[in-house]
């Protein structure tokens, strides 16, 4: 019997220690300067949404945008972020603050898969849709969740949140350039498809046009790529059509802008250099 | 089956229920099934291989006890287990050695391959396997006729992968005496286990990233952060070997299975010589009664003794893989035994100080036997000790290498309750064990890393 009522003990301790630390530290994001804490406690309010995975994260500067347009610009992106996941953060935005004036997507998103809902589930207290994705794509971390909410917490993003508490934000560039070595091998390797549109976020992209067209401006885009993929790939004419079909005229391919790669890090994403350089020409293409 | 895995949790929940509700003389019957299905779960082909050492060893050791000519009878056993672990582990190492070998003498021969995968737990099973054989040849043991309480032995599935190596003495009157589960031996169970995925999920997975690209690249970092990832090594081999021996001994006891530690603090060991007391216990215990003792041990003068040690250390790295670099991390650590033994001085040093010895020590040998060849090893070394303006350039992201260094403290912690806990009183003690586990749960929870990664030592 002594033996039990110390099991019982330290469930009801755990218990109790769960709730309470995963509460505090929780709450605790609402001083971090990361954009996903930002926009889910009240920081996050922008003209200008940037929305998109990696390519966007890397591509766009949103200080040099800011400045530039003398308006708010926020990049909600996020590495490997499926438009299915953005599209939730997209209506979280506006069930907070409203419409925004512009929503940029960059559609590489709309070939990436489900993963960064594992790695954001820590927003599952303050986010309907990302509680319903959770429990939809990965029922295990959500029964776990479910059983211990430190759990819920225990993502790298969340501690990149917290960090961002004590260090302000900065979008990271990339440095270097792609290596010759790199493109050699990328042309000897046999090809495979990067822009494939996953149907799940065709079909959510589909909607956000359909239901957004009279409140704001959405652009669709294609950021820069490198020659060697641009040569290679054959799905990109099909994915630019099916996009196409959907953005309302609003689509700007800017896939072969840059020619040389010493304005890439990788053959998919763009150096400091790059971004500089690509930042200028929207600014230029898209709103002057 | 990973111990990490969700699969083995529903494979040991459903193991001690089934333990639990049937009668005591099926229980042996069941852990072994269980044994052998889990051991299946990895590859079912060395299933055989694990039946045909044991059945090398069972009928062996039976005629062992009749025969006129033990002597004969246990060569047999210690050749035919040699043999498998030979062919299946070092076959393809000694082939090739021996072409280099060949080639100092001008001499060309190609080296045979056999394309095998190293059967998971050989080194261990054979080990215990050899090891009962012995015992029974040297009369400290008698054979044991019952063929299940022997396979069961022999593949008992928490210790089957990663040891501790057992000996038949202490494991088979257990095994015999199998009843139900007791209330005091499945917290005391369950405790040991909470503490091994601690040490496994926060501790040894968390600091290993900090392992893993230095010793993949050593050439594109700095000296500084060479010698903490490999400090940060030492501290992730321990907490993942002695986090697995937790969890293994953990699961023996809650079904009443005492198995013996494998680790006592080993760093905190004052000398090279009680590192190896405190370090993979059932190993260094394992060679020092059937290899060091039968070679002579210290009783033949200090020349013999070195030797000894040398054999015995060189032996013993050579049973982690089949790699020169092994090899040379048992020859650094006899090296420093052996100096220990020539140089003492008077006047015994500071404890602190003998402890960042043998921590700064092993640390060292651990690079051999972490790198992936000595290629790998010289490049750290190299860099290590030749300070430069690159030396300390830093390039690890802080705010995880501090939450990385806080756990190894909190480690470090653990270490020290676990020597003090004794001392204290039994409510004190009672009170301290209920919020360590708490705060453990918490802990993992929070920070452990579910990546299902493999225990270190699983591939020897």
């Amino acid at each position: 019997m002594k033996n039990f009522k110390v099991i019982l003990i330290v469930l009801f301790l755990f218990y109790m220690g769960d709730r309470v630390f995963s509460k505090i530290l929780f709450s605790s994001l609402k001083y971090s300067s990361l954009p996903i804490a930002e926009l889910y406690f009240g920081k996050g309010k922008a003209d200008i949404l940037i929305i998109g995975n990696s390519r966007a994260y890397r591509h766009f500067d949103e200080k040099l945008l800011s400045n530039e347009l003398n308006k708010k610009v926020r990049v909600l992106a996020m590495q490997g972020a499926s438009f299915e996941f953005l599209n939730i953060l997209i209506f979280d935005y506006i069930n907070i603050y409203g419409f925004p004036e512009k929503i940029l997507i960059e559609v590489s998103c709309l070939s990436s898969g489900n993963d960064q809902i594992q790695n954001n589930r820590f927003m599952y207290h303050k986010s309907e849709g990302i509680r319903n994705m959770l429990k939809l794509n990965y029922k295990r971390d959500y029964i776990i969740g479910k059983l211990s909410n430190l759990f819920f917490l225990n993502t790298s993003e969340f501690l990149n949140a917290f960090h961002k508490i004590f260090v302000n934000y900065i979008q990271p560039p990339l440095f270097g350039e792609v290596s010759k070595n790199e493109i050699q091998d990328f042309m000897n390797k046999k090809y495979k498809p990067y822009f494939l549109i996953k149907n799940n976020n065709y079909i959510k992209f589909n909607n956000l046009n359909e239901k957004l067209k009279n409140d704001v401006q959405i652009i669709s885009l294609i950021s820069p790529t490198s020659k060697a993929i641009i040569e290679r790939q054959v799905e990109m004419i099909p994915f630019i059509k099916r996009i196409k079909s959907v953005s309302h005229q609003n689509f700007y391919d800017f896939s072969d802008t840059f020619d040389d790669y010493r304005f890439f890090s990788d053959l998919l994403h763009l150096n400091e250099e790059g971004r500089d350089a690509f930042t200028k020409k929207i600014i230029s293409k898209l709103f002057k | 089956m990973e111990f990490t895995s969700l699969t083995f949790l529903f494979f040991i929940i459903l193991f001690f229920f089934s333990y639990q509700i049937i009668k005591d003389e099926y229980k042996k019957v069941l852990c072994l099934v269980s044994s052998y299905i889990f051991y299946a779960t990895w590859d079912w082909r060395f299933l055989f291989l694990l039946i045909l050492s044991s059945l090398i060893d069972f009928f062996i050791s039976l005629k062992i006890e009749k025969s006129e000519d033990k002597k004969f009878l246990v060569s047999l056993s210690v050749i035919l287990n040699l043999l498998i672990l030979g062919v299946f582990k070092y076959f393809n190492f000694f082939s090739e050695s021996f072409s280099k070998l060949l080639t100092i003498f001008s001499l060309n021969y190609d080296p045979i391959y056999l394309s095998i995968i190293l059967p998971l737990a050989i080194s261990f099973y054979t080990f215990q396997s050899m090891g009962y054989t012995i015992d029974v040849y040297k009369g400290k043991l008698k054979p044991e006729k019952n063929f299940l309480t022997f396979l069961t032995f022999i593949s008992f599935f928490p210790q089957l992968i990663a040891g501790p190596i057992m000996r038949g003495k202490k494991m088979l009157p257990q095994i015999e005496s199998l009843t139900k589960i007791k209330a005091a031996n499945l917290i005391l169970g369950l405790e040991l286990i909470i503490i091994g995925f601690f040490l496994k999920l926060c501790i040894a997975d968390r600091i290993g990233i900090y392992v893993e690209e230095p010793f993949n690249n050593p050439q594109n970092f700095g000296g500084a952060v060479l010698l903490i990832s490999s400090f940060f090594f030492s501290f992730q081999i321990y907490a993942d070997f002695g986090g697995y021996s937790l969890i293994a001994i953990g699961l023996a006891r809650v079904i009443g299975i005492k198995l013996i530690k494998n680790f006592t603090q080993p760093y905190f060991a004052h000398s090279m010589r009680s590192f190896w007391t405190k370090w993979h216990i059932s190993l260094s215990g394992w060679l020092k009664d059937y290899l060091y003792i039968p070679l002579g041990g210290n009783k033949k003068g200090k020349l013999s003794t070195f030797r000894n040690i040398m054999i015995v250390m060189i032996l013993g790295g050579l049973w982690h893989g089949a790699s020169v670099n092994f090899i040379i991390w048992g020859f650094f650590h006899s090296f420093l035994i052996i100096t220990e033994n020539i140089i003492r001085p008077k006047k015994p040093f500071p404890v602190s100080i003998s402890i960042f010895y043998v921590f700064s020590m092993t640390s060292l040998a651990w690079i051999f036997f972490r790198a992936k060849d000595l290629d790998t090893a010289y490049i750290f070394f190299t860099k290590i000790f030749s300070i430069d303006s690159y030396w300390l350039n830093f390039s690890f992201d802080l705010f995880n290498f501090l939450i990385s260094s806080i756990f190894i403290c909190i480690f470090i912690i653990l270490d020290i309750f676990e020597v003090k806990k004794n001392k204290l009183k039994k409510k004190t003690r009672t009170f301290l064990r209920i919020i360590q586990i708490t705060i453990l749960l918490w802990l993992i929870s929070f920070l452990g890393v579910f990546k299902g990664s493999n225990f270190i030592y699983f591939q020897f």
